[in-house]
C-alpha cells in the first residue's frame, strides 16, 4: 500500500491518485517531498528543485540535513525536528536553509509525521516555503526601527518619550533622562503627571493636555515642570497623538525642551528693564528736591552774611533735604518689600494712636503750607494687629501728600473709625484732586503716560506704591477717590480689626491699660445719685466711665463703648440686671466682659441667682472703695460670691 | 534797565530760591505756582522772560508756553525741568523743538541760568 492509495477528497469522491502526484510534482512555490523514518529524502517536486537547486537524481536518498546550516546540523536540529514531529505529529519552524549553491534562504518548514491506520510511522512529509523576501523586508523594517530608536534614544537636547493612551510612560530617551532626571527603569510605567507642579496636577493640567492632543492630534504647552530632584524647569513641549493604520489611538509621543536658561535670560532682561525704570524714577524723584537745595546754597554764598535770606534758604534746605531723606527711605523700604525682606510686627495697634502720631509727623508740611488739619478720632481705641511704626509711616505719607498737593491754606481731614469688622483711616483734602484715569495708576511704581500726568504721578509714585504695599502687608487695602481735578482727593486705608484675644493681649502688653491701670467701666444704675457717686469714685481712681440709667441703654452702650467692666445694678425697672447680664454675655466679646453686680440684695440666694445669670462678682451696696479697688484690679480673678 | 522775570514752578521752595538768586543778580522777579497764575500775573505786569517748569498740575508748562506765545509773543521763554535722563519723562528736547529760547535741566547752576539770561 502506498500513502497515495489513501488520498481522497471528502468521503465519497475518490480522486485519481495521478492527479495528486501532478499536484505535488508541479507545485512550484512549495518544496514538497517525503522523508523516510530516518530523514532520508524519498521524493522531490518542482518546487523543491526551484527552491533548493537540486535535481531529484542528485538528492533522493540523501539525508534532509543537507539543507541545514552547519551550526544547525552540529546542534542536532534536524534530528530534533523529526523527534518532535514523531512525538507530536507535526513540527513547524522558520530558519535559514542552504541551497545547493551554498546560498541561504529563509524557510518556513512544516514536517508532518505520516502513519498508517495502525499508527505505524511510515515517514514524514516536508513542506518548505521560501520566505526570504518577507524576512528581508522584516529585517529592513527592524533595522530601520532600530536606527530610528537609536537616533531618538541618543538625542540629549530634547526629552523624547512615548506614552500609552492613559499617559503612562512607555519609552524614554537620553534627553529625557538628562532633562527630567529619571532613569529609564524608574520612569517607564509611571504617569506623565509626575512631571507637573502640584498645583498644575490639582488643576488637572496633565489630563487636559492629553485630552487636547487626543482631540486636536497635537497639544503644545509652555510652563514650569518638575525634575526628579524637585527642581523646576521651564519647558516647552509638544504632545502628539499616535494612531495606527486603522486610525485607532495607540498612545502619544512627547517632545520636551528645557528652556530654563532662555527663560532666565528673559527674566533677567525684564529685571534689567525694571531696574532701569526704577533708576529713572529715582533720578526724577531726587532731582526735584535737589534743585532748590543747590540754588539755595548758591543764594547763601552770594547773599550778605546778615541777610534774612540766609535763614530762609537754610530752612529751604532743611525742608528739601528732609524730603530727600524720605524718598531715599521709601526707596529702601520698597526694595526691602520687593525682596521680601521687610519685617512687619504684629502687635495690637490703636489706629487712633497711628493717626495722632502721623498728624504730628506731618505737622511741619501741613503747617508750612498753612493748611488746617481737622481730626475725627473715636473716643476709644480701635485695635488692629500690625506694626505701629509702619502704619504711622503709611498715614504720614498720606498726610504729606495731602499737604503737598493742596494749594496753600487748604483743608485736610484725618478721620478714624470702625466700619464693620474693619478699621478705617481716611485722609481727605480739598486740593488738586486726581484725574479718574489716574486713580489706580498713582499706586504704580513706574507710571508712564502723557506728560501732564507724569508730574503728579511721579511726585506721588514711590510714596503711594510703598503705602499700598504696607497696607497689603497688614492684610488691608489702600484706595484713592477723587471727583476729578480741583475737587480734592480722598485716601482710605482699611485694616482688619483685631480679634478680641489680640485686643486683650494688647492690654496685657500694657499698650492700653496695664492690669492695675485705668479701665473702661460702664456703670448701670437707675438711681442717679448712686450712679454718680460710683462714677466719682471710679474717676478718682483714674478709670474711664460711662453712666447709663436703665438696662436697654446699657445694652445699646456696651458694643459701642466697649467697656472692660460693667458695674450693674440688679433691681431696675424695665430690663432687670439679670436679663441685662445674660444679654451682655451673649454679645460679641461678651464672654470676656467682667460683669459685676452692685446691689442692695445681699442674701445667699441673691448671690446664687446673680451667678446663674452670668455675673462674675456680687457686691453689696454701699460698696467700700477698698473693695472696689480690689475687684477692679482682679481682672478675671477669683469670685467674691 | 533790569529785566523783569516770571518764575513758574509748583514747588514753593524752588520758586523762592530762584527768586532770591535772580534778585541777587539784579533782576525783578515775580513767581507763580502754575501756568494759569502765571498768565494772570503777566497780564497785570508783563515780564520780559518766562522761566517755567514743565511738570505742573493744573496748567502745565506746555500749556503756559502756548498761552504766552499767543498773547505775549515777544516774551522770551526758558524751560527748567527735572525730567530724568533715562525715562520718557525728559521733555526738554520737546521744549527745544517748539523753539523756546533756552532749556535747563534741574538741578542747575544759578550761574548757568544767569549766563543764559544775559544772552537773551
Amino acid at each position: 500500500m502506498t500513502p497515495t492509495d489513501k488520498l481522497h477528497l471528502g468521503n465519497k469522491h475518490l480522486v485519481d491518485p495521478r492527479l495528486y502526484k501532478l499536484l505535488v510534482d508541479q507545485a512550484k512555490d512549495y518544496a514538497l517531498f517525503l522523508l523516510d523514518r530516518d530523514g532520508r529524502i524519498m521524493s522531490w517536486n518542482a518546487g523543491a528543485r526551484r527552491l533548493k537547486g537540486y535535481s531529484a537524481e542528485e538528492i533522493v536518498g540523501r539525508h534532509f540535513s543537507t539543507f541545514y546550516t552547519r551550526e544547525a546540523v552540529d546542534s542536532g536540529w534536524p534530528q530534533h525536528e523529526l523527534k518532535v514531529a514523531t512525538a507530536e505529529g507535526r513540527f513547524e519552524d522558520e530558519g535559514w536553509r542552504v541551497r545547493k549553491d551554498g546560498s541561504r534562504f529563509w524557510a518556513n518548514v512544516v514536517i508532518t509525521a505520516l502513519r498508517d491506520e495502525e499508527g505505524r510511522l511510515l515517514g514524514f512529509s516536508k513542506i518548505t516555503r521560501d520566505l526570504t523576501d518577507r524576512k528581508l523586508h522584516e529585517e529592513a523594517l527592524r533595522q530601520s526601527e532600530e536606527r530610528f530608536r537609536l537616533l531618538i534614544e541618543g538625542v540629549v537636547d530634547y526629552a523624547i518619550f512615548m506614552l500609552d493612551t492613559d499617559g503612562v510612560v512607555t519609552s524614554w530617551n537620553a534627553g529625557a533622562e538628562r532633562i527630567k532626571g529619571y532613569k529609564r527603569d524608574e520612569i517607564i510605567g509611571k504617569h506623565l503627571s509626575r512631571f507637573f507642579l502640584p498645583e498644575d496636577i490639582d488643576a488637572g493640567k496633565p489630563w487636559e493636555e492629553l485630552a487636547a492632543a487626543r482631540r486636536d492630534g497635537r497639544a503644545e504647552s509652555e510652563g514650569w515642570r518638575v525634575r526628579k530632584n524637585g527642581e523646576r524647569f521651564w519647558a516647552r513641549a509638544v504632545l502628539s497623538a499616535l494612531y495606527d493604520a486603522s486610525g485607532h489611538l495607540r498612545g502619544f509621543a512627547k517632545v520636551t525642551q528645557d528652556l530654563t536658561d532662555r527663560r532666565h535670560l528673559r527674566d533677567l532682561e525684564k529685571a534689567t528693564k525694571n531696574v532701569n525704570e526704577f533708576i529713572a524714577t529715582l533720578a526724577h524723584e531726587l532731582r526735584n528736591p535737589l534743585a532748590p537745595i543747590r540754588t539755595a546754597l548758591q543764594v547763601m554764598a552770594k547773599a550778605p552774611a546778615n541777610d534774612p535770606a540766609q535763614e530762609t534758604m537754610r530752612q529751604t534746605i532743611e525742608r528739601q533735604s528732609a524730603q530727600l531723606a524720605r524718598i531715599v527711605n521709601d526707596m529702601i523700604d520698597i526694595s526691602c518689600i520687593t525682596r521680601g525682606a521687610i519685617a512687619i510686627e504684629h502687635a495690637p495697634v490703636d489706629v487712633a494712636d497711628v493717626a495722632r502720631r502721623a498728624a504730628e509727623a506731618a505737622a511741619p508740611l501741613i503747617d508750612g503750607a498753612g493748611h488746617k488739619l481737622h481730626m475725627e478720632l473715636p473716643g476709644e481705641p480701635l485695635w488692629v494687629s500690625g506694626d505701629l511704626h509702619r502704619l504711622t509711616q503709611l498715614a504720614t505719607n498720606l498726610l504729606n501728600n495731602a499737604a503737598r498737593y493742596t494749594p496753600q491754606g487748604g483743608k485736610i481731614l484725618l478721620a478714624v473709625r470702625a466700619e464693620g469688622s474693619q478699621a478705617r483711616l481716611q485722609v481727605r483734602d480739598n486740593g488738586r484732586g486726581i484725574e479718574s484715569e489716574l486713580l489706580e495708576r498713582i499706586f504704580d511704581m513706574f507710571v508712564q503716560g502723557r506728560p501732564p500726568l507724569m508730574r503728579v504721578a511721579g511726585g506721588l509714585g514711590i510714596g503711594l506704591a510703598l503705602s499700598r504695599k504696607l497696607a497689603e502687608l497688614h492684610g488691608g487695602s489702600l484706595d484713592a477717590r477723587s471727583d476729578g481735578p480741583g475737587k480734592g482727593s480722598e485716601f482710605t486705608l482699611r485694616l482688619p480689626a483685631a480679634k478680641l484675644e489680640e485686643r486683650r493681649s494688647g492690654q496685657d502688653a500694657g499698650i492700653s491699660f496695664a492690669s492695675s491701670g485705668p479701665q473702661r467701666i460702664l456703670v448701670v444704675d437707675d438711681n442717679v445719685d448712686a450712679a454718680r457717686s460710683l462714677e466719682m469714685l471710679l474717676k478718682s481712681l483714674g478709670h474711664e466711665t460711662r453712666v447709663v440709667h436703665d438696662g436697654a441703654e446699657a445694652l445699646r452702650a456696651a458694643p459701642e463703648y466697649r467697656p472692660s467692666i460693667v458695674l450693674l445694678d440688679i433691681g431696675m425697672p424695665g430690663l432687670d440686671g439679670y436679663e441685662v447680664a445674660r444679654r451682655l454675655r451673649a454679645m460679641e466679646g461678651g464672654e470676656s466682659l467682667r460683669i459685676v453686680a452692685v446691689t442692695g440684695w445681699g442674701q445667699d440666694a441673691d448671690r446664687e441667682k446673680s451667678r446663674g445669670a452670668g455675673f462674675d462678682l456680687h457686691l453689696v451696696k454701699p460698696v467700700e472703695p477698698r473693695e472696689l479697688v480690689r475687684v477692679l484690679d482682679e481682672r478675671g480673678g477669683a469670685s467674691l460670691h | 534797565v533790569s529785566k523783569r522775570l516770571l518764575v513758574v514752578d509748583d514747588d514753593a521752595d524752588m520758586r523762592l530760591t530762584l527768586k532770591l538768586a535772580l534778585e541777587l543778580a539784579g533782576y525783578a522777579v515775580d513767581v507763580a505756582g502754575n501756568g494759569r497764575e502765571a498768565l494772570e500775573l503777566q497780564r497785570r505786569q508783563p515780564a520780559d522772560v518766562l522761566i517755567t517748569d514743565i511738570f505742573m498740575p493744573d496748567a502745565d508748562g506746555f500749556e503756559a508756553i502756548d498761552a504766552f506765545r499767543k498773547e505775549f509773543p515777544t516774551t522770551k521763554i526758558v524751560v527748567v525741568s527735572g525730567g530724568a535722563q533715562f525715562s520718557k519723562r525728559n521733555y526738554l528736547p520737546d521744549a527745544e523743538l517748539i523753539g523756546v529760547e533756552g532749556t535747563l535741566q534741574k538741578p542747575f547752576d544759578v550761574d548757568t541760568l544767569l549766563g543764559l539770561l544775559s544772552r537773551l
